[in-house]
């Protein structure tokens, strides 16, 4: 975790990836994302992280099945590796003991 | 849903795509973004699904999705440009000898070129420092009148408020005026306190208008531009001066005193930074208050509003169009200079001089130094031969050395190279040489620029700050590519037209194309070089001449020794006889101006022919007693002046032997009459001297009187001692001057001049020109001679055993030398037949601008020619030396 960092869209990417499971490739993702998020993205965002993450080791990917609303082209599925998990994990414990250290927000006062 | 067959989306982003984001993630993306299209049209409508497609295509464009540079597609360009790289500098390597030949060529060239460029800058941005140069005219006029037609680039500096009460357009007008009209050196003195006293003679002192500096651009170190000469009284200096009279004291506030024939008090209110040295007019001091002239006519010339006194520069609207201004100055014309213009017949013609003109484009006379736009012009030519003396360097040593790769190329091309990729490879060799060169001239132009003698050879000022110099960066970038290009293109078109099969064989030998093309760039480089040899040896001939012709008068051993102040006639004579008491004195007069000065001082005169009375415009030189003996001046007619006869002091003439040809005389000129312009009798001619040379011999000789000194007036200069020396015992003679001058003006300054220096200062810019030559064709015979050094070793090696069957059959070292050295001389003998009417036109437009010209001899071009000759010889034969003289055995023993 010292040396790779993930960028806060990065990592929710990452985790709509291992939530998506077989189904995660670009649009399913985008798609996903969007519901979560509640605004809109672009392909071109959603990309450039992906590509962005295969290369850094947090993705692998292969390619699926093609559909006629694709025009024929194959899907990209995409995949976390034990790294990119193990970096989740990470970043929650450090989340979670900063959770822990921030004092209580709005009890001191009231 | 499915929407019927033919919506789709639009096409044309994704051709966009197709070419820019990388091929490996396309298949991927364009099935998101179709698949997302139709999503869309489901969530939206057709529109708005199209509109969001062309979005997110243009939202793709983003450098972690795009093509690599070189990517995948080109990759086989990429690499093989890689490749032309280390093969260049496998080349390089290989042959040491013929790049680093190569490479002083070019250093050298660029350097040249690069200094060119810093020169010409120079040249062409006189005064375009000034932000407001296009709203600034400098007005000057021409005088016509009987016997008299000058251009002067001062006007009367009554004209400029006159100009601006009937032109409305006028925004404003500055004016500059000299310290002292008749004056150009005023004394400088500050003087702090008791006992502590700088004082220094300045010749840059102008008074000025209190608005100079809302027009002239300056950057002010201490005061305020818009204040600082609203009061009388007060100073504004340079930065420089306020240091060689204040040193590291705060200059504000301080008292200086400028004397001259008045002397008056300044504060100084104000320090800029030092003038550019490109800037037309010059100053150092600026004062305030430009005291008004009495109204009335003035010796010589009428009218106040004639009489030239400031430099003056108006200031129009930019819309203003100077061609009207002859139209509008009738008016002026009619109402303040009719009344002189009947009486002497005048023509008075004003013009405007747009500010960035001045420099090259003024015609005027007794002007500030001008530029030489046909010199300029003629150096920009020159260091670009010289540049292209490099290009040929090269292109001749490359394809001659090509014969040594035309296996490589071979081999290359059965491996599919193609001839463009082959072209880029030689090309990409030359660019990487340049620019190496390039790097190295930097740092020699630098070092030349700073650390050499350079900027007082060429009397500028350059500065080499390569980052803060658009003009340089681009123009020497320019350099680089055009000698890459010129350099490379031949080369590079050439060396891979062998065909594969020849040069796979090694068949090839020496075209007689290229043979040819390199005999007729050699030649070329030959001519360029005598070109500007000889030029250089003729200049040289003409600054002999100049110091050595008689010029009516002996210049050597005359000191000169400024006269402190208004002395009166009996205190002069007290001085000289003081003087002449030194034994190693021969004898001592007084002027009040000596030849050389440049001073003009000039009087219309009525002079009397055949009863008639002709108008003139003539020089005059008020002088002591034993002028003439101690000048060493020949009287032809006549008698020199009785200096006791009150006569001779207030009425006698001496004229010189043109004024006879310009009067036009038959007769004896002893005894004709003078009278001033306005009819007043003078007096008369007593004697006639040979002709001598007042002025520089750029110029004729022109008539001249010279007059006996009177009391000094109010409004003339107090002159020069003249002092002959004997030449021996020269320092002791110095101290004893000096001591007396204590004696008689205790506290003045005391500087001392010798004539025959102030004479040569006049041949400064000549001198300077045969400088810059002399550089330049050293410079170019340097680069000649490396390329022969080259192309000799080179074609010996090529006939190694052609050599060796020769001597095999008895031929000697002597033979075998000519025979590889008489192609050469042939080329040699060739570029002298060029070279010499070439440079016969061209040295004969130099001479033009002297009225007194060496004479041209055939051996001023035999000799330069000659000495090539041998030179080229000499070095043809040392480098085909060691091939002759190698052992047969070796050159043949492989076969």
């Amino acid at each position: 975790m010292k040396k790779t960092r993930l960028g806060e869209f990065q990592e929710l990417i990452l985790m709509t990836v291992i939530v998506l499971e077989e189904d995660a490739y670009g649009n399913e993702i985008q798609r996903n994302l969007e519901e979560r998020l509640n605004e809109r993205l672009s392909t071109g965002a959603i990309q450039t992280a992906l590509k962005r993450m295969e290369e850094k080791g947090f993705l692998t990917s292969e390619w699926g099945k093609a559909t006629q609303k694709r025009g024929g082209k194959r899907k990209r599925i995409y995949s976390a590796t034990s790294y990119a998990h193990q970096v989740l994990r990470d970043m929650k414990e450090v989340r979670a003991s900063l959770w822990e250290a921030m004092p209580q927000l709005g009890t001191t006062n009231v | 849903m499915k929407g019927s067959q033919n919506i789709s989306p639009p096409r044309w982003p994704f051709k966009l795509l197709q070419r820019l984001v990388r091929e490996s993630y396309l298949e991927e993306i364009e099935g998101d973004m179709e698949e997302r299209f139709y999503d869309n049209i489901e969530k939206y409508n057709i529109k708005k699904a199209r509109q969001l497609y062309v979005l997110d295509s243009f939202k793709l464009l983003r450098p972690g999705l795009a093509r690599k540079l070189g990517g995948d597609v080109r990759l086989n360009q990429y690499g093989m440009l890689l490749n032309h790289f280390k093969f260049t500098f496998r080349l390089f390597a290989k042959n040491k000898f013929y790049t680093s030949l190569n490479l002083t060529g070019l250093v050298l060239g660029i350097t040249c070129g690069l200094i060119g460029i810093l020169y010409l800058q120079n040249e062409f941005t006189y005064d375009l420092h000034h932000t407001q140069h296009e709203k600034i005219f400098r007005l000057t006029n021409r005088i016509q009148m009987t016997g008299f037609d000058v251009s002067y680039a001062k006007t009367a500096q009554e004209l400029p408020p006159l100009i601006k009460e009937n032109l409305p357009e006028l925004i404003s007008y500055v004016r500059f005026v000299p310290f002292d009209e008749e004056e150009q050196t005023v004394t400088v003195i500050y003087e702090p306190g008791e006992g502590f006293r700088k004082q220094f003679y300045e010749e840059r002192l102008m008074r000025a208008d209190s608005n100079v500096f809302s027009f002239f651009t300056h950057e002010f170190v201490f005061g305020d531009p818009a204040t600082c000469l609203l009061e009388p009284n007060k100073m504004v200096l340079t930065e420089s001066m306020a240091r060689k009279y204040f040193g590291n004291d705060p200059p504000m506030g301080k008292l200086i005193t400028v004397k001259s024939i008045k002397e008056e008090n300044f504060v100084v209110s104000g320090v800029i930074k030092d003038l550019p040295d490109n800037s037309h007019l010059k100053y150092d001091f600026l004062v305030s208050g430009i005291p008004s002239r009495p109204w009335v006519p003035y010796a010589g010339f009428g009218h106040t509003i004639w009489n030239p006194s400031s430099y003056s520069y108006l200031i129009f609207p930019e819309s203003y169009d100077a061609s009207d201004f002859a139209d509008e100055f009738r008016p002026i014309f009619k109402q303040h200079f009719t009344s002189t213009a009947m009486e002497l017949g005048g023509i008075y013609t004003p013009t405007l001089e747009p500010l960035a003109d001045v420099h090259f484009k003024s015609t005027t006379q007794f002007d500030e130094p001008q530029g030489n736009l046909s010199f300029v012009y003629i150096f920009g030519c020159v260091v670009s031969l010289v540049v292209l003396m490099v290009c040929i360097n090269y292109v001749n040593l490359s394809t001659a050395k090509s014969l040594s790769r035309t296996r490589e190329m071979g081999v290359r091309k059965v491996l599919g190279t193609t001839r463009r990729a082959l072209l880029y490879s030689v090309l990409i060799e030359t660019l990487v040489l340049v620019i190496f060169a390039y790097l190295i001239s930097l740092l020699c132009a630098y070092l030349i620029i700073h650390a050499s003698p350079l900027n007082d050879l060429i009397g500028k000022e350059l500065t080499f700050n390569f980052f803060q110099n658009s003009t340089l960066m681009l123009g020497s970038v320019g350099v680089v590519l055009l000698v890459s290009l010129l350099s490379g293109i031949y080369p590079g078109l050439y060396i891979p037209s062998y065909s594969t099969v020849d040069s796979l064989k090694g068949n090839i030998k020496m075209q007689g194309s290229s043979s040819f093309f390199r005999r007729g760039l050699t030649t070329l480089q030959f001519t360029i070089s005598l070109l500007v040899i000889i030029s250089t040896v003729v200049m040289g001939r003409q600054l002999k001449y100049m110091q050595n012709k008689d010029l009516g008068y002996r210049k050597e051993n005359l000191l000169l020794l400024r006269i402190p102040d208004k002395l009166s006639r009996d205190m002069l004579q007290t001085s000289i006889s003081e003087f002449t008491q030194t034994p190693d004195i021969l004898s001592a007069t007084y002027a009040t101006t000596f030849p050389g000065s440049g001073s003009e001082n000039t009087s219309v005169f009525k002079i009397e022919k055949d009863g008639e009375y002709l108008q003139k415009e003539l020089r005059q030189n008020f002088v002591g007693d034993n002028y003439l003996e101690t000048m060493e001046m020949e009287l032809l007619e006549g008698r020199g002046f009785f200096t006791d006869s009150e006569e001779d002091i207030l009425n006698s003439f001496i004229a010189n032997e043109a004024m006879i040809k310009a009067m036009g005389w038959t007769d004896s000129p002893i005894g004709k009459t003078v009278k001033r312009w306005d009819g007043k009798k003078l007096g008369q001619v007593i004697g006639v001297v040979k002709d001598y040379n007042f002025y520089s011999l750029h110029n004729q000789i022109d008539p001249m009187f010279i007059r006996l000194y009177k009391e000094p007036d109010e409004d003339e200069s107090a002159g020069y001692f003249h002092i002959r020396l004997s030449g021996k015992n020269l320092s002791e003679t110095l101290v004893t001057i000096e001591e007396k001058w204590k004696h008689l003006f205790d506290g003045q300054i005391f500087e001392f001049e010798f004539l025959d220096q102030k004479i040569d200062n006049q041949y400064k810019a000549d001198k300077r020109q045969n400088e810059m030559f002399a550089v330049l064709s050293s410079i170019s015979i340097i680069i000649a001679l490396l390329g022969l050094i080259g192309l000799a070793l080179y074609s010996a090696t090529q006939k190694t055993k052609e050599i060796g069957i020769r001597k095999v059959l008895g031929a000697s070292i002597s033979n075998i030398l000519t025979l590889l050295s008489k192609e050469y001389l042939w080329l040699t003998i060739l570029a002298c037949v060029i070279a010499m009417p070439l440079s016969y036109l061209f040295i004969q437009e130099w001479l033009n601008s002297f009225a007194f010209r060496t004479s041209i001899y055939w051996w001023h071009f035999a000799v330069p020619s000659i000495l090539m000759l041998v030179l080229i010889f000499v070095i043809v034969s040392s480098q085909s030396m060691k091939v002759a003289r190698s052992n047969p055995i070796d050159s043949l023993k492989d076969e």
